[in-house]
């Protein structure tokens, strides 16, 4: 991980343009996908379900088997390009981005500096919700500061380019920049208010010996085809990991459907601002592992789910859970998890409420 | 010799504990494996990126899956 410091500082500007780009072409070849008609074919797909699937309902037809299996269709048939994307820009990722540098920027510097790097630059990281932790744990040891490291701890997994790329293909590009914007907004403010409140309140955390550092990781300069190659192999393990997952959350968006009245649904989940405070309570102690909640939230909106509950739990669901906390209790004082994820609550709450008013219906 | 794999238990945790555990088996060095689960410890270790593997208290790799010809090297270094 510190193969940065020995590449110098040339063949990180390599890296990291080479990343940049792959990122870039991947988004210009999202664009010209929805520019190119494909989005009113889908929006009507979806309005054509809806009316269908409501009509089978009333007349009580459906079996649970079928339904199963339209869903997995349904969802198939709108999210394999995204998700193929969001494959690749996992690996382009874990083998591109300049992890060594974000590090350090959110380490140095003071004032909003390491805020801003955290929030935006935090996906960089990781992709995997589950080694978010000891990242957290490592950059608040290493004297970061607790504010970025939490901003890092929250925005990272809510804002991570294959859950974008996912909430574009299932969900639209207007819940795609209401989960940028909020995620990164939340994140840093809740990062900031945390530290405030806990400043001078806490012990400084001991200093971790710096002589446990690995020497021995800095790998060889490779050829620019066998970093892509690396990539490809990165981009493989992201889809073994991953699709077993969202197969599950479709199976659940399914389950949803074919089991939940909408009547309830839109009772506890639709609009208004109970809804939006369960749902985003239900969010910070669910454990919802990456992109999951994207075919998960579909399937409830398509029940009648009010969009500002579904913008509230694309924040808190992500960005906390209960295995998170506790795993965080055990670097922190439990006070600390307390404080930020009452404040993310009140922050999903505030976005859900927001976005409700600017995007009304899904 | 006492071989450490450290990560909450994901996918790619589980795939360097697999490596690992493959590499000693076909090298036919006894070794002791152990899986680190635990946040705190994983810290104390310096770990910043899951699934890291460290070798008699040396850490080799962190952040990856390290590749069998890694393993196999580095578990010969420290024979």
């Amino acid at each position: 991980m510190l193969q940065g410091h020995q590449e110098g500082t040339e063949m990180m500007d390599k890296r990291t343009l080479s990343a940049i780009s792959i990122l870039v072409l991947i988004f210009a070849v999202i664009i010209v996908y929805e520019w190119g008609g494909a989005w009113s074919g889908v929006k009507l797909t979806m309005e054509q379900n809806k009316v269908i699937t409501a009509k089978l309902l009333e007349e009580n037809k459906i079996p649970v088997h079928s339904f199963m299996i339209f869903t997995i269709i349904d969802y198939i048939k709108h999210s394999w390009l995204c998700l193929l994307l969001a494959f690749v820009a996992a690996g382009a990722l874990q083998e591109f981005a300049p992890r060594d540098k974000v590090i350090k920027l959110m380490g140095s510097g003071r004032g909003f500096t390491p805020y801003a790097v955290a929030g935006v630059g935090g996906p960089l990281l990781s992709m995997c919700s589950c080694s978010i932790i000891p990242l957290f744990g490592g950059l608040y040891k290493r004297g970061a500061g607790l504010g970025p490291a939490i901003t890092f701890l929250l925005a990272a997994p809510a804002f991570n380019p294959a859950a974008i790329l996912l909430t574009l293909g299932l969900l639209g590009w207007k819940f795609a920049a209401g989960r940028i914007i909020v995620a990164i907004t939340a994140g840093i403010l809740a990062g900031y208010l945390t530290d405030k409140v806990f400043k001078n309140k806490l012990p400084d955390p001991e200093p971790l010996r710096i002589d446990t550092e690995p020497n021995g990781t800095a790998q060889e300069k490779q050829a620019f085809s066998e970093r892509l190659c690396n990539m490809m192999l990165y981009s493989w393990e992201f889809v073994k990991m991953v699709l077993p997952l969202i197969l599950l959350g479709v199976i659940g968006a399914g389950l949803v459907k074919a089991f939940l009245p909408p009547a309830m649904i839109v009772k506890y989940l639709g609009n208004g601002i109970l809804p939006i405070m369960l749902s985003s309570v239900v969010g910070v102690f669910m454990y919802t592992p990456t992109l999951v909640e994207v075919p998960l939230i579909r399937g409830l909106l398509e029940s009648g789910m009010g969009t500002g509950a579904a913008l509230a739990f694309l924040l808190t669901g992500p960005a906390l859970s209960l295995p998170s906390i506790l795993g965080v209790c055990k670097i922190v004082k439990p006070r600390v998890p307390l404080v930020y994820a009452t404040l993310m609550w009140i922050f999903g709450t505030l976005a859900g409420l927001v976005f409700w008013f600017f995007v009304p219906k899904f | 010799m006492k071989i450490e794999v450290f990560g909450p238990g994901c996918y790619r945790c589980q795939e360097v504990e697999k490596a690992v555990r493959s590499a000693l088996s076909e090298l036919g060095v006894p070794a002791d494996v152990e899986k680190v689960k635990d946040m705190g410890k994983i810290v104390e270790a310096g770990i910043m990126q899951t699934p890291g593997l460290r070798i008699n208290g040396k850490i080799k790799c962190s952040g990856r899956i390290p590749k069998a010809e890694e393993i196999k090297k580095w578990i010969g270094e420290e024979v």
